[in-house]
């Protein structure tokens, strides 16, 4: 399997510089898009069930010999999972949406490497080049295809980034220096650290991660980039690159600085440790009640989600031994935020206040989806959002003193209110305009029907998920 | 030296050919042809790595130089040839085994590069940027023949390798060597220079002019401090002064400017001082890292000033000429420091080194490298956003994009082909 995904890594940065200075037609490249992320959808489904044991695997490519440096591949379960969705994610917006340029498709060819490199990293320097990667594209699509307020925020996200770039560059750098490992960045085995070092190298990570998620105070960029990317690429960004900061704390913190993990952290548990327990739970009650105030349900949505990610992030800090709830938790969002900001988009006024008015008369079939996806989202029982949920939470309440679950219980109870405040909106709000207009392509209609199906099947037998996302957990 | 006379001969083998009409078409592949054969016998005979850096960076800008749609057809060999009159200067810097050859090495690098500078297309601002040079490297030759004359009236020695002692004139000796050779590569406070220089001359010239001499001046700093370090600079973190306010004040400028060459002008004054933070270090790699600074600088310098020079404009180089936007849009990574192009080695590297140094330097270089990728970030939506009409690239430009970007992409899928011969120095001393 990681041989398959590495090969695929390659034929994606041929596609892409392909697309990029050959010169093709927008339909030539589509064409190319849905070959490579199809393919590779297919080809790793193929692989996973013809061989599902290929599924907890491992290699290093020597990348530079004379500075011991190399590039460290692994696949487990849970990267398998995140791997296929970002692949078919990409294959439905090559597909479904209106493309501007044949440069659109370039760009989304090569978030879908960056994060195949993110998601099937084996060490911190891999890890480092997807991290990097993936944001670069949307700056690109945001200044060549977005609006003026978009070209406007798109250098202060950069700057944010690669701000959060250059704390893990330096954090990186520490454990190259200092680990004694033979394989100081290899994320497998774990880079052992004197307790101080692993402290200042744990901060700088958590610092990085927390821009990436995004925890207040730096989520300044994450809103307006939601409202302002380009529409072929906002669903993706919506819900897979959101994920890459929890995805990091998942990855880099258990193996870097085990005692961050409060589950390993044995004796008393630093002063430290709550503190950083109080601001991610913080975090998640502030985007929650800012997401009470939006007017537009895509910024609400971003609220909400960095709300549901602030949370993950603290179900992440409690080490590998909650890794598959953790991982069930990213799973889930990634399939709501994608469906929600699906139907979202396909909306004529989604980007205006009362959007979704009397969504129900005028599309009633995506009203039903955004319903399932919304309950879901908001995690009502038998959907998949509620069994992630519930599981992260309870991990939450039986790790961390009391005062941190009833912080987390607040959230919760405010994303709950807002979807069903749009729910509500939808089913008995007035319309924004008179003409019931479906014009939604079929392509965007299947693709939307399988993901109620994973969202209702996933919630009524969620082991089926936990089961495949479990692969490989002794490798965390 | 004899490198150097490889490199003069064959300057004066093109000229003569040239003056062949039918022969003409020979001289560039005459040149690149010399050029290679001098790496080779390098690296048979071992050659120092500088002289082999050297050359493959001159190799690199013949086709480059010859292929230039502005450059005259009846002027292209001696620019051509004056080009490699510059290299066969800075190779004999590096070479040099006295004072006295490198000081006529250095002299020919000088007077060879003002009249390359003259050499623009719009003349009446070419004539003021070459006097600006000239009056540089007028004054470089003063401070740099004072600063001799203290160390021989010191030590009475004019061979290297220096011995390491001397006394307080030493000290002003090697400080002002080091003044004259700052000045040569730019470095702020010491910079006045550079703005004009780069801007004005033609792309291909800058190309060369800010690669090949100022390769071989960081290496003869980096050979004198490894020699005579206490002697270099006897005020502690002077060094460190030196090289922040470089990277500080060079990545600022590169965001007050606008126009791309100004812009290429300030950051290179950032990443020189960046490199001129490693001799605070102590570190043993310190030439091996700057070596390897150096080798990747100039290769994305040279990238990003040869699409300078075939288009005029770079806004909306995406649509106009996407082939170069890809090339460029390496470079630029490259010189921001993006995984996992050339350039990340080189920060990741002297960060690596630079770790231990103090907070408020790694604050410095941080800041220094966020800054400067604000200027390459805004030359890069330059490039990308605007809807230019198409380029038809010409064919030699098509085959000169065609060999940089196997270069780049080279350097990124296995950057050990770019960095052998500089891990190899670590090895083999230079002095």
């Amino acid at each position: 399997m990681v041989a398959l995904i590495v090969g695929w890594i390659v034929a994606l940065v041929m596609a892409m510089v392909a697309v990029m200075v050959l010169p093709l037609s927008i339909k030539q490249a589509v064409r190319v898009g849905m070959v490579v992320m199809w393919g590779g959808a297919l080809a790793m489904l193929g692989t996973a069930l013809v061989a599902p044991a290929t599924l907890d695997s491992g290699i290093m490519l020597p990348w530079s010999y004379l500075f011991g440096v190399a590039l460290e591949f692994k696949v487990t379960g849970l990267s398998w999972v995140l791997s296929l969705a970002t692949l078919i994610a990409g294959g439905i917006l090559v597909g479904g949406v209106t493309l501007p340029s044949r440069w659109a498709v370039a760009l989304l060819i090569w978030i879908q490497l960056a994060l195949l490199l993110v998601l099937n990293a084996g060490d911190l320097l891999t890890l480092f080049i997807g991290w990097e990667w993936a944001m670069l594209p949307v700056y690109i699509g945001l200044v060549t295809h977005g609006t003026d307020k978009a070209k406007a925020m798109a250098l202060r996200m950069l700057m944010m980034m690669v701000t959060g770039g250059v704390l893990f560059l330096m954090a990186l750098v520490m454990v190259w220096v200092v680990s004694p490992s033979m394989t100081p960045l290899s994320l497998s085995n774990g880079a052992v650290l004197p307790p101080v070092m692993a402290w200042i190298v744990g901060g700088l990570f958590l610092v990085s991660f927390a821009i990436k998620t995004p925890l207040f105070p730096f989520h300044t960029w994450q809103a307006a980039l939601y409202e302002h990317c380009p529409s072929y690429c906002r669903p993706l960004v919506m819900a897979v690159v959101s994920k890459l900061g929890v995805w990091g704390v998942l990855q880099v913190l258990p193996v870097v600085t085990p005692g961050l993990g409060l589950a390993n952290a044995g004796g008393p548990v630093s002063l430290l440790v709550w503190g950083l327990a109080l601001w991610v739970s913080l975090s998640a009650l502030y985007a929650s009640v800012v997401a009470w105030g939006q007017s537009t349900p895509i910024r609400a949505l971003a609220y909400m989600s960095m709300s549901h990610m602030a949370v993950a992030f603290l179900g992440a800090l409690l080490g590998p031994s909650h890794g598959v709830m953790v991982g069930l938790y990213l799973v889930a969002h990634t399939v709501l935020v994608l469906g929600l900001s699906m139907v979202i988009q396909s909306q004529p006024n989604w980007n205006v206040t009362g959007g979704l008015g009397g969504m129900m008369g005028r599309s009633p079939w995506q009203a039903w989806v955004l319903l399932v996806l919304m309950l879901g989202f908001i995690g009502l029982p038998g959907t998949v959002g509620f069994a992630a949920e519930l599981s992260v939470i309870v991990a939450i309440f039986s790790s961390y003193p009391l005062i941190i679950g009833g912080v987390i219980l607040f959230p919760v109870v405010m994303n709950a209110w807002v979807g069903l405040r749009w729910l509500t909106e939808m089913v008995w709000g007035q319309p924004l305009i008179p003409v019931l207009k479906d014009d939604v392509p079929s392509w965007w209609r299947v693709a939307l029907g399988a993901l109620v199906v994973v969202t209702l099947v996933g919630g009524l037998f969620p082991w089926c998920l936990q089961r495949v996302i479990s692969v490989g957990l002794p490798l965390w | 030296m004899g490198f150097a006379l490889a490199v003069g001969m064959i300057m004066v083998l093109i000229t003569a050919v040239s003056r062949v009409r039918f022969l003409q078409w020979v001289v560039p592949f005459l040149a690149g042809g010399g050029c290679l054969l001098v790496m080779g016998v390098g690296v048979t005979m071992g050659a120092s790595i500088p002289v082999l850096l050297l050359a493959s960076l001159q190799t690199l800008l013949i086709p480059i130089t010859w292929t230039s749609p502005h450059l005259p057809v009846h002027r292209r060999t001696d620019v051509l040839a004056l080009q490699l009159a510059v290299t066969a200067g800075a190779i004999g810097m590096v070479t040099a085994h006295d004072w006295v050859s490198f000081f006529i090495s250095l002299e020919l690098v000088s007077i060879i590069s003002v009249v390359l500078v003259w050499f623009g297309r719009r003349p009446e601002v070419c004539i003021e940027a070459a006097v600006k040079y000239f009056v540089m490297s007028a004054m470089v030759t003063g401070v740099l023949v004072l600063g001799m004359a203290c160390v021989l009236v010191d030590t009475g020695q004019m061979g290297f390798p220096l011995v390491m002692g001397g006394t307080w004139l030493s000290s002003v000796g090697f400080v002002l060597v080091a003044v004259s050779l700052l000045t040569k590569v730019g470095v702020m406070p010491f910079h006045w220079w550079v703005v004009d220089v780069y801007s004005v001359p033609s792309p291909y010239i800058v190309a060369h002019l800010s690669t090949i001499p100022k390769l071989a001046a960081v290496v003869v700093l980096m050979m004198l401090m490894g020699a005579a370090h206490p002697l270099m600079m006897p005020l502690p973190g002077a060094w460190v002064l030196i090289g922040l306010v470089s990277a500080l004040g060079g990545a600022l400028a590169a965001v007050v400017y606008t126009k791309p060459s100004y812009v290429l002008a300030a950051s290179s004054m950032s990443q020189m001082g960046l490199l001129f933070l490693l001799p605070a270090t102590h570190s043993p790699y310190m030439v091996e890292v700057t070596l390897w600074g150096m080798a990747v600088y100039g290769v994305t310098s040279v990238v990003l000033w040869f699409v300078l020079d075939r288009v005029d404009v770079p806004k909306g180089l995406a649509r106009s000429a996407p082939a170069l936007m890809f090339l460029s849009g390496l470079a630029l990574l490259s010189m921001m420091g993006i995984p996992p192009f050339p350039g990340f080695l080189s920060k990741a590297l002297l960060i690596k080194e630079l770790l231990w140094s103090g907070w408020w330097v790694m604050l410095g270089v941080v800041v220094s490298v966020l800054v400067g990728a604000m200027a390459y970030i805004r030359l890069f939506r330059t490039m990308i956003t605007g809807h230019e009409p198409p380029v038809q690239l010409s064919l030699p430009t098509q085959w000169v994009a065609g060999i940089l970007l196997v270069v780049m992409g080279c350097g990124t899928v296995y950057p050990d082909c770019l960095m052998w011969p500089v891990h190899w120095v670590s090895e083999h001393c230079l002095l």
